[in-house]
């Protein structure tokens, strides 16, 4: 047999090879990504997600609570709600001016970074 | 006028005729140093290589002869083959395999590319070269310098070790200028703007570390020959993607990779000294390797355009020239072609699953020849 009939056949048998190898790769891979995809997500690498350290008073701005209480501390510091204390009261257990006074002043004491203690009694 | 070292005996006249050889020599390593370094070609193998041309051409110096540096390199790590193989064992250090996970049948498009290799063997053959040299020549066409080199190593004529490894890694360089023409002459601009969406789909670790294994147990019963290559390839694969030994992968993408990268392009420029160099054969080994890249490119396009029929317009036909596995200069030049075309066209992650599995697919070739060739 000379070389060219030589160089056919390897010609032949290597295109050959070659496809089979790697369509074979593709149903093997097509096999595993399928059975390990149903197999669960423990398998899967887990998504790496940043450390965010949010401070605080961020969360506490998010909370429309504690907005309306900062909002409701402002406006018992410049005495804009002076005439809500002059309204009936609805329900006997309702909390009086005073405390919710206090609640916007510990809330916006708050807000700033500063740690809330209870408020000791004046003596 | 002649004193020192310089030997002034019966050999020295015809030695001092094949100067201008070594004046060409030294010409042709002035080129590969500048175009390394002022066109970027390569520069990591062109510069080693182009130097090691230099040294092993300076007359008298004795270093392209027997326990002489150059030499002493060559013994130790081409005729042993260990120079390739660890080039190998960092390329796949360095591969990510995700695209090709995620879309496996872009490996059939890796498969299609290696028909430049037998293209280019066929083609040697009717050049007259016998055929271990023709099998050698025609590895050009895998686009990939460690796996043309091995077989080289193995196969080829000592003297045409240097210019096959030249042709590799020239026209690897060149595939941005190669490829293009290909491309846009085999398709239309229908095909080439045809738009595919990346949807970026989670790979289970254990696929990720179960891959190499079953590319490896494929190899072995296919075809054994390349297990040397795919083995590895494969086991550099496997320390990056097992995770827990950081230091190894690292070592084998960096200093390893590095190292051989040096000592293979300087031992392999070494072997070109000019009464080998300077021959027609290395003529022919240029033209064939142009051959192989073309044959290569063509025959990926023309499955990719298979493929783009077969799914209804919805495969890009440009994806089969990354099949070429020049990683990942072909990923890059389908990109770039495609955004011509269809500036909204983003090729890349869907071009590097045929350029990953042309590096697989020129290994099984370069496995398949050295079975049958030996």
């Amino acid at each position: 047999m000379g070389d060219y009939e030589r160089a056919l056949e390897i010609a032949g048998t290597g295109i050959g090879v070659v496809f089979l190898a790697l369509a074979t790769l593709t149903l093997v891979t097509m096999v595993l990504t399928r059975w390990f995809k149903e197999a669960g997500p423990s398998d899967i690498l887990p998504e790496i997600k940043p450390v965010v350290s949010e401070p605080v008073e961020a969360q506490q701005e998010n909370d429309p609570a504690v907005v309306a209480a900062m909002i409701a501390a402002i406006q018992v510091v410049r005495g804009g709600i002076t005439r809500v204390a002059k309204r009936p009261l609805p329900s006997t257990t309702e909390p009086s001016v005073g405390a919710w006074r206090s609640q916007g002043r510990q809330a916006l004491v708050g807000s700033q970074g500063v740690p809330i203690k209870p408020r000791l009694r004046w003596r | 006028m002649l004193t020192g070292d310089i030997p002034f005996d019966s050999q020295f006249f015809p030695e001092l005729a094949s100067l201008w050889g070594s004046g060409v020599m030294f010409l042709i390593a002035i080129g590969f140093i500048f175009l390394a370094i002022q066109k970027g070609f390569e520069p990591l193998l062109l510069i080693p290589i182009g130097v090691g041309i230099m040294l092993a051409n300076i007359p008298f110096s004795g270093l392209a002869e027997e326990e002489g540096l150059l030499v002493l390199l060559k013994h130790m790590g081409l005729d042993t083959e260990l120079f390739p193989l660890l080039m190998f064992l960092g390329l796949g250090a360095l591969t990510d395999f995700t695209a090709l996970i995620q879309r496996p049948s872009m490996a059939l498009l890796g498969a299609a590319a290696q028909i430049g290799i037998f293209g280019t063997l066929l083609g040697a053959i009717a050049l007259g070269f016998s055929l271990e040299n023709a099998g050698a020549i025609g590895i050009i066409g895998g686009a990939d310098g460690p796996t043309a080199i091995f077989v080289s190593i193995r196969l080829a004529d000592e003297a045409l070790l240097g210019p096959i490894a030249i042709s590799a890694y020239s026209y690897m360089a060149m595939v941005p200028l190669i490829q293009p023409p290909i491309m846009r002459f085999l398709t239309t601009k229908k095909e080439r703007s045809v738009e595919m969406p990346y949807e970026p789909k989670p790979v289970p670790k254990l696929v990720r570390l179960l891959f190499p294994l079953v590319i490896l147990i494929l190899a072995a019963l296919i075809a054994p020959a390349s297990i040397p290559l795919i083995g590895m390839f494969m086991f550099g694969n496997l320390l990056r993607e097992s995770g827990v030994v950081d230091r190894l992968a690292s070592t084998a993408q960096n200093e390893l990779i590095n190292l051989t990268t040096i000592l293979l392009g300087l031992t392999v420029g070494g072997t070109m000294v000019a009464d080998k160099f300077l021959a027609p054969d290395t003529l022919k080994i240029f033209a064939l390797g142009l051959v192989a890249f073309t044959v290569a490119t063509a025959g990926g396009v023309l499955l990719g355009k298979v493929m783009y029929l077969a799914s209804g317009g919805k495969i890009n036909p440009l994806l089969g020239a990354a099949g070429v596995s020049a990683v990942p200069m072909s990923a890059r030049v389908v990109h770039k072609v495609a955004l011509e075309a269809n500036p909204n066209n983003y090729l890349i992650m869907h071009a590097m699953g045929p350029n990953v599995a042309g590096v697989l697919g020129s290994a099984i070739a370069a496995g398949v020849i050295l079975s049958m060739v030996n």
